[in-house]
């Protein structure tokens, strides 16, 4: 938009079920792979699904959480690729998509036996925001630094947050991400009683078929993903490596249901259509959607409805969920996925969906099915809706 | 720091152990009333004293499962958001809503029957639990324990359709939450917003956690404050909020109105606000800091 500051990603990072950096996973996606397999953490065998998306161990040095783990690789990419940042530190910030990390099942269950409280340093090391400052410390940061939780929507909205940051001027430079670690025996436990979960236990890697009509519930996955952004002018000055443009971000409630996406896709498409704004794009401008596509009943009927909305019902841009491999990184899959379309629109590649055999009626889209594509995009929307209703579209362009 | 972020107060909708009528609030807490008792709450310990709310929820959650699935701290925000919307005429559609909690609620001992039943010899088994245990599980309880539930209630009781952002973790996130509001707002962005935040240590796992942060020199408390927050026209309302700074390195929090209505955690900062105006300024335990201004 004329007048306002530009905002340009300079680094990206991502730990993923299917590539512990940005080049193993995105060579993954294009090929196709699942990273959706049995779960190895515990014995899951008599649970109804037995089945996840689970990150590669990462090496234990200073038995850190895995979350913190994760976080800390990712970031690291991305500063690595971004180079130092030049700028004072308190012009420095981080925006982070999270949830509180919980307790361990044998923790829960000791505690409730023998009445033991939780120590002081697990409270703090559990909070929402514990990631924040970990990451803050690393990148040398001082500036604002918060903590989005907003379900699956949150670290779309943490890349957003960065975004009106530095384009309003207040910062010169947002690390912004997310990072979320679920599998485990209660939240297993806890999805199933939802209701959310597929459960495909005898196919793994055919569970996730978002907009597939035989499509029975999303596969929980785990990662980090992160973005360095920098307002544009600054970044030319020290001559640092422009990867795309961040141009537009719109976030909106469904008010609807907890866990259901409205029908008619109100939502979806408001966050869309103002992110479009944001941009000053035109719908007819978006070449590709990475969607939310969740593989749930609920969500990709209403994703598709919404679309609609903004593209219409033929033509429009090309779709694919790459939750079909990755499953639902939950609070990490906004950040993840931004930096799947960005890679998407540098790579002249959209990644598929996979396992997409007999598109849903009810979710008739230019779906990149099966196989990537290769096609030069410049602008591409990135969406993640939560429970609770919470909407993020984020638009990724080309950089000229 | 760019601090030309303003907007008009329409609207103050406040509920606390003082009361839940903001003007009363604010009388009580400038003559200095106090609404700290001795605590009564089971598993509190008995030398224990707090400020607990008396709010009558019963016109807004009508439904028995919208009280199973609501915490307190997000149904005291719904108290304050309903309060904070009157007179508002205006289209919800487009209405903001951005809401600052602590972290996701505790599991107030709803899970422990399953827990029990996945236990054998006091050993917990994961075989069990896929047994016997998760046929016990309260079906409800992840969706009762994700931080953006409060907000999400909110959206959905009151049809609250436009921008909208949940910031947790520290006692900055109140304050974080009015500055995304405003910016909002100023922006262009949201025709209106509410902006606040909500906090309860009251239920058996924030006493836990409170005991166990070594915070029981002070009483714990409980509050929602919510302002509902439009572009600067003209019109006269309750004052003018500005967007202050942010970054990190301070550690003084709001502390001035403890002895009235205990430490009521994320709604702390804005609390403090409701007496007077003033600057809001939240500080985490980790030194982030957030500021706005309130010129009433």
């Amino acid at each position: 938009m004329e007048g306002q500051r530009k905002v340009v990603v300079t680094g990206m990072g991502m730990i993923t079920p299917i590539g512990r950096d940005v080049a193993s996973s995105w060579q993954a996606l294009v090929d196709g792979r699942s990273g959706v397999g049995p779960i190895r953490r515990f014995d899951a065998s008599g649970f109804p699904v037995t089945f996840a998306a689970e990150v590669d161990a990462l090496p234990d040095e200073d038995q850190a959480d895995l979350k913190i783990r994760l976080a800390s690789a990712a970031v690291k990419e991305a500063m690595e690729q971004c180079g130092p940042l030049p700028y004072e530190p308190e012009r420095i910030g981080v925006c982070l998509g999270s949830e509180a990390a919980r307790p361990s099942l044998p923790v829960v269950a000791r505690r409730y036996r023998t009445g033991e409280l939780p120590r002081f340093s697990e409270l703090v090391r559990n909070a929402a925001h514990m990631p924040t400052e970990i990451v803050a410390g690393l990148v040398g940061a001082k500036g604002l630094q918060s903590t989005v939780s907003t379900a699956c929507t949150s670290s779309s909205q943490a890349v957003g947050e960065g975004f009106l940051r530095i384009r309003r001027g207040e910062m010169d430079a947002m690390v912004v991400g997310g990072v979320d670690v679920l599998v485990g025996p209660l939240m297993i436990t806890g999805f199933s009683l939802l209701g959310a979960l597929s459960t495909r236990n005898e196919d793994p890697q055919a569970a996730s078929r978002p907009f597939d009509q035989d499509r029975d519930g999303f596969v929980l996955g785990e990662g980090a993903g992160f973005l360095v952004l920098e307002d544009e002018q600054r970044a030319l000055e020290r001559g640092a490596q422009i990867l795309v443009e961040l141009s537009g971000f719109g976030c909106s409630s469904n008010a609807w249901r907890i866990t259901d996406s409205p029908p008619d896709g109100r939502g979806a498409a408001q966050a869309m259509s103002l992110a479009l704004e944001s941009a000053g794009l035109t719908p007819g401008d978006v070449g590709y959607v990475n969607a939310h596509g969740t593989s749930t009943p609920m969500n990709d009927p209403s994703e598709t409805r919404g679309l609609h909305r903004v593209f219409g019902e033929e033509g429009g841009p090309w779709v694919s969920s790459t939750k079909s491999m990755m499953g639902h990184l939950v609070a990490a899959c906004g950040a993840v996925e931004a930096v799947v379309a960005a890679l998407a629109i540098r790579e002249g590649v959209l990644p598929p969906t996979i396992n997409l055999e007999n598109p849903d009626p009810m979710c008739q889209l230019r779906h990149v099915a099966k196989e990537a594509r290769p096609l030069a995009v410049d602008h591409a929307i990135t969406n993640a809706f939560g429970f609770g209703g919470s909407n993020g579209s984020l638009v990724l362009s080309r950089y000229v | 720091m760019k601090n030309a972020l303003r907007v008009r107060v329409a609207e103050v909708g406040v509920v606390c152990a003082l009361g839940s009528d903001f003007q009363e609030v604010r009388r009580r807490l400038r003559a200095g009333e106090s609404a700290i008792v001795p605590c009564d709450i089971p598993g509190a310990p008995v030398d224990w004293t707090a400020a607990r709310c008396e709010v009558d929820d019963r016109p807004l959650l009508t439904r028995r499962r919208d009280r199973k699935l609501f915490s307190r701290a997000a149904t005291l925000l719904l108290c304050a958001a309903s309060k904070a919307l009157v007179g508002w005429e205006g289209d919800r559609e487009e209405l903001g809503l951005f809401v600052g909690v602590r972290r996701e609620p505790p599991d107030t001992g709803e899970a422990e029957e399953a827990i029990l039943a996945s236990a054998s010899n006091k050993v917990l088994s994961t075989a069990l639990l896929a047994e016997e245990g998760r046929h016990r599980y309260p079906p409800l309880q992840p969706l009762k324990t994700l931080p953006n539930m409060a907000l999400a209630h909110v959206a959905i009781q009151l049809g609250i359709r436009g921008e909208s952002g949940v910031v947790a973790g520290g006692s900055a996130a109140g304050v974080m939450a009015v500055r995304e509001g405003i910016a909002a707002v100023a922006e262009g962005r949201s025709p209106a917003a509410l902006v606040g935040a909500a906090d309860s240590w009251l239920d058996r796992g924030g006493l836990r956690d409170w005991a166990r942060l070594g915070l029981a020199e002070r009483p714990p408390g409980e509050a929602a404050v919510v302002f509902r927050i439009e572009p600067e026209d003209g019109r006269r309302g309750l004052g003018v909020m500005e967007r202050g700074g942010a970054g990190t390195g301070r550690d003084e929090r709001a502390r001035s109105h403890w002895g009235q209505l205990g430490d009521c955690g994320v709604a702390d900062a804005l609390v403090a606000a409701v007496s007077a105006g003033g600057t809001l300024v939240g500080v985490d335990a980790g030194k982030g800091w957030a500021e706005a201004t309130w010129t009433p």
